[in-house]
């Protein structure tokens, strides 16, 4: 058997730790499960292609495997937009799970021109601001709030924030300044990116999730053996375990650097949340409307999905 | 003939009215986000969507005015090596890169066409205006036709100067 | 052939074809397409790159900048107001010995503070300041020399479209750049003004000195520049002071920039409508680089000529510092040919891994890198900086302008040095925006 060299393309930089702990161990699983038949060449840090062209270039076969946010290219991928829907999922293992519950029977096919290996999402983001504590879904009227994602988006404009477009490297400064009052965002990318330092507020609320893909070129894919299909297979569901954990104890220490820089830490009541998540159910039924509009079965997708996370609750408690 | 010429005189007016068009929009773009900021700090209020409405406007922008800077020699080239060789030479040279850079354009013109069909095929939409995306990418292929058309243009009149002896059109 | 030779090869044919007077961005799309295709082996992909690449090379809220910042600098250019700078300038400084130089070095900082490019800068001053320069008997050498010299500041004094272009590339703020670009062009166009006063002391037939103006008459020539003062510390303040973003910024100075411009000639339409269409042709010549080196980049990327380069540059027993030496002299010798955008997006993916593996801060390579670059376009063989002169004074021999920018060359290396060992000087003020 001749050795397959397979070229792994990533955003992610290669001192990321999900690069570290999710993305090099599987392809050290791939390649010793096949006996060095299969061999990996990285390609990390948006070398081969920014955070938005990762797609394409797996797609293209630019690069046999790579990862990329469907969350990014909005209605390219309906179904998996489900994922980022407000309040999803409580933590990133319970969203992981569930997503990889459903890909291969309803996600794969809308990742066109690949073989979607996993799904991940991060830990869930919430409200970073500064000077200002976000306790109810009023304290979010006029207030502008940066978001990258479309659902948050959405979810802003309905509660009145003045939503503000700001590229990750500028927005130290523009909270710094007071350019915006806050953004959505993940406790562990505000300490990656030290907004722990202008911001002085996190309300902890599972807001939103973004979703992360790992997927293979479908011609790359057929080149392999059914066995060596099932090790790759078998190597991203055991990626897709790995994810949750590392993300769980990224977000502890993520909240002890918050808590040692005097962070006020929020939550909302009990009664606010439900409120909150009723006002934002109406997104959830135009979503599925919306899709089955088109022809996409989003009603039996959003049964089977909604099982799954219901089935992965339990993960809620144990990580947090 | 005549056919030919008016062919080319609908190619310099289309590229002229790309220029215009990208004109027009770098203006808006700068009173849109000018308007935002004033708003934000004036009002707290802004515009939905501006900068992305920008970024859609630079898009137009950048590939419509692409055959006028070609026909109009704004494209930065290196001049010193070539710069003292005799126009016969000059002339030869500039037909082989000529040939090269258009065989590439083609490509290029097509390739994008191709991706912004497929984009409007999986019907993926901005963030925030939910806008199209694939259309824009459509827009830029056609940019890129019209700069095609133009370097055409510029080596057939190569072609024709070298057989009659008229020297490269200008 | 090895991967990385593939590459190296690539690097080659491309300069080869440059030469050629081939076009900057249309060579790298070729280089790239086809290395591409030799790499994979498979023509859809290649073909696929060339289609995905235009439109997300363009479509980045970050470029929105480029035309922005380049419009500021067209609608300042049409307003005249590069005849005002120049008097106010002369009014302060002409006493000083090549009073008049002195004050050509102060109205191009002025004009680069509205610019965002070397060669508009150089351009509308060296009309202006050198014709007046060569009336006063000032040494033709030293006119355009000095001229040259301070139009290397357009690109150093923010705005500056070469550190947006490299905040694009190396992945940094673009606001922070800017910022760290204030100091460094201080520092620069002190340095020609000394350069400039010895000179005149040391030769004072070539350069003669004017009668001083009065208090009063400097703080009325203020009248004309107030504006573009305004409008830098508007622009700056607010990317300082975080209150913009640089792109909102750029849409600010190029919307009070257009406000001079009708103050000065009221709503002059043909002017307002050249500004926008050479705005238009700027940007489309710059974006078709950008696309080439977008699909150039992801050849180079397979090939793992980067990673080789930051490989081999880790294994060398030499110090950092003299690495950092040869890559500058390399860039000076390339800054004699190339654009500096150009050279930008060509070498800065190229590099910059190396760079920051050796521990260097990145926004401080930005500011040195620029600065070389700018010292190759007043270098001969080829100085584009120097044949713009040229343009504007034909008068003047080239040789002359070459002769008269060794001094200013000269200050500029010795301001390079003095980064180079105290690199806190170009960090220090965005330091203070982090505090
Ligand atoms: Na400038
Ligand atoms: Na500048």
């Amino acid at each position: 058997q001749a050795e397959t060299v397979l070229k792994f393309s990533t955003y992610t930089p290669a001192q990321n730790f999900v690069y570290k702990n999710v993305y090099i161990p599987m392809m050290r699983e791939i390649e010793a499960k096949s006996n060095g038949e299969i061999k990996f060449e990285a390609y990390p840090g948006s070398a081969l292609g920014k955070m938005p062209e990762q797609y394409d270039l797996v797609k293209s076969g630019l690069a046999d495997i790579s990862t990329y946010i469907p969350s990014y290219s909005r209605g390219r991928f309906p179904l998996t937009e489900a994922g980022s829907l407000p309040f999803a999922f409580e933590t990133s293992d319970q969203g992981t799970m569930s997503l990889n519950a459903v890909t291969q029977k309803w996600l794969g096919a809308e990742h066109k021109g690949v073989k979607l290996l996993l799904l991940w999402t991060p830990v869930p983001a919430a409200f970073l601001t500064k000077g200002v504590a976000i306790e109810k879904i009023a304290d979010l009227k006029d207030l502008k709030m940066r978001s990258a994602g479309a659902v948050a988006n959405d979810v802003l404009k309905l509660v009145g924030s003045n939503v503000l477009t700001v590229p990750l490297p500028e927005l130290y400064t523009a909270l710094e300044r007071g350019v915006v009052n806050g953004s959505i965002m993940d406790p562990v990318t505000a300490v990656a990116y030290k907004l722990y330092e202008p911001a002085d507020h996190f309300t902890n609320l599972s807001f939103s999730s973004v979703v992360a893909a790992v997927g293979m070129n479908t011609r790359s894919w057929e080149k392999l053996t059914p066995e060596q299909q099932k090790i790759v297979m078998e190597a991203s569901a055991t990626a897709a375990t790995r994810v949750g954990p590392i993300y769980a104890e990224k977000r502890r220490e993520a909240y002890e650097v918050m808590r040692k820089d005097n962070f006020t830490m929020l939550e909302f009541s009990a009664d606010e949340k439900k409120k909150f998540a009723d006002m934002v159910v109406p997104l959830w039924d135009k979503w599925v409307e919306k899709l089955e509009d088109e022809g996409i079965q989003a009603k039996a997708f959003m049964a089977d999905f909604k099982a799954a996370i219901a089935k992965h609750a339990a993960m809620k408690q144990a990580s947090n | 003939m005549r056919f030919t010429n008016w062919l080319i005189r609908a190619l310099d007016k289309a590229s002229k009215f790309g220029t215009l068009v990208g004109a027009a929009l770098c203006f808006a773009m700068m009173a849109v986000l000018t308007i935002d900021v004033i708003l934000r700090a004036t009002f707290n209020t802004a515009i939905y969507g501006a900068i992305e409405l920008a970024v859609f406007a630079l898009v137009l922008m950048a590939f419509f005015a692409q055959a006028e800077a070609f026909t109009a020699g704004r494209h930065i080239t290196v001049d010193f090596f070539i710069q003292r060789a005799p126009a016969p030479v000059k002339t030869v040279i500039e037909f082989v890169t000529l040939t090269i850079s258009l065989g590439i354009m083609v490509l290029m013109s097509i390739a994008t066409m191709l991706s912004g069909l497929e984009t409007i095929e999986e019907g993926e939409i901005s963030f925030t205006l939910q806008l199209p995306v694939g259309y824009f990418k459509l827009a830029a292929g056609v940019g890129l036709i019209l700069l095609t058309l133009a370097m055409l243009r510029r080596w057939l009149g190569l072609l024709v100067g070298a057989r009659d002896g008229s020297g490269p059109p200008r | 052939m090895s991967t990385i030779a593939i590459g190296l090869l690539g690097v080659i044919v491309m300069l080869v074809l440059m030469a050629l007077r081939m076009h900057i961005g249309f060579t790298m799309a070729v280089v790239g397409f086809v290395g591409i295709y030799i790499i994979t082996g498979d023509w859809y992909i290649a073909f696929h790159s060339l289609g995905t690449v235009p439109y997300s090379s363009v479509a980045t809220f970050l470029l929105i900048a480029v035309p922005l910042f380049t419009l500021m600098g067209r609608f300042a250019y049409h307003s005249g107001i590069s005849a005002d700078l120049y008097a106010t300038a002369s009014t302060w400084m002409r006493h000083l010995p090549g009073g008049l130089a002195v004050a050509t070095v102060g109205a191009c900082a002025m004009f680069s503070a509205v610019s965002g490019s070397s060669l508009a800068a150089a351009a509308s001053m060296g009309a202006i300041a050198v014709p007046e320069m060569l009336r006063h008997k000032i040494d033709p050498r030293l006119a355009t020399g000095v001229v040259a010299a301070g139009g290397t500041l357009g690109i150093m004094i923010p705005p500056s479209l070469g550190f947006i272009i490299y905040g694009l590339i190396a992945e940094e703020s673009i606001g922070t750049l800017l910022i760290a670009g204030i100091l460094p062009g201080i520092i620069l166009a002190g340095s020609f003004m000394v350069v400039a006063m010895i000179w005149a002391t040391l030769s004072p037939a070539m350069a003669t000195r004017q009668a001083a103006a009065t208090w009063g008459e400097r703080f009325r020539s203020l009248g004309g520049v107030w504006g573009i003062l305004v409008l830098f510390g508007l622009v700056m303040g607010g990317i300082y002071g975080g209150f913009m973003t640089p792109t909102e910024a750029a849409a600010i100075g190029a919307a009070g920039s257009l406000l001079l411009l009708v103050l000065r000639k009221g709503w002059s339409l043909p002017e307002i409508s050249e500004s926008l269409r050479e705005t238009t042709a700027i940007t489309a010549m710059i974006f078709m680089i950008l696309i080439g080196a977008h699909v150039f980049n992801v050849f180079l990327a397979l090939s793992r000529l980067p990673t080789s380069i930051t490989d081999f540059v880790i294994a060398l027993e030499i110090s950092p510092i003299m690495i950092l030496l040869v890559i500058f002299a390399g860039y000076v010798v390339l800054g004699c040919f190339l654009d500096t955008l150009a050279m930008i997006v060509l070498t800065v993916p190229i590099l910059l891994p190396a760079i920051q593996a050796m521990g260097y801060d990145p926004i401080w390579f930005g500011v040195m890198i620029v600065m070389v670059m700018e010292m190759g376009l007043i270098t001969p063989p080829v100085g584009m900086i120097v044949y713009v002169i040229k343009g504007v004074v034909p008068a003047v021999e080239l040789r002359d302008i070459f002769v008269g920018v060794w001094p200013f060359v000269a200050a500029q290396v010795a301001i390079l040095m003095l980064f180079l060992f105290w690199p806190d000087i170009t960090l220090w003020l965005p330091g203070l925006m982090r505090d």
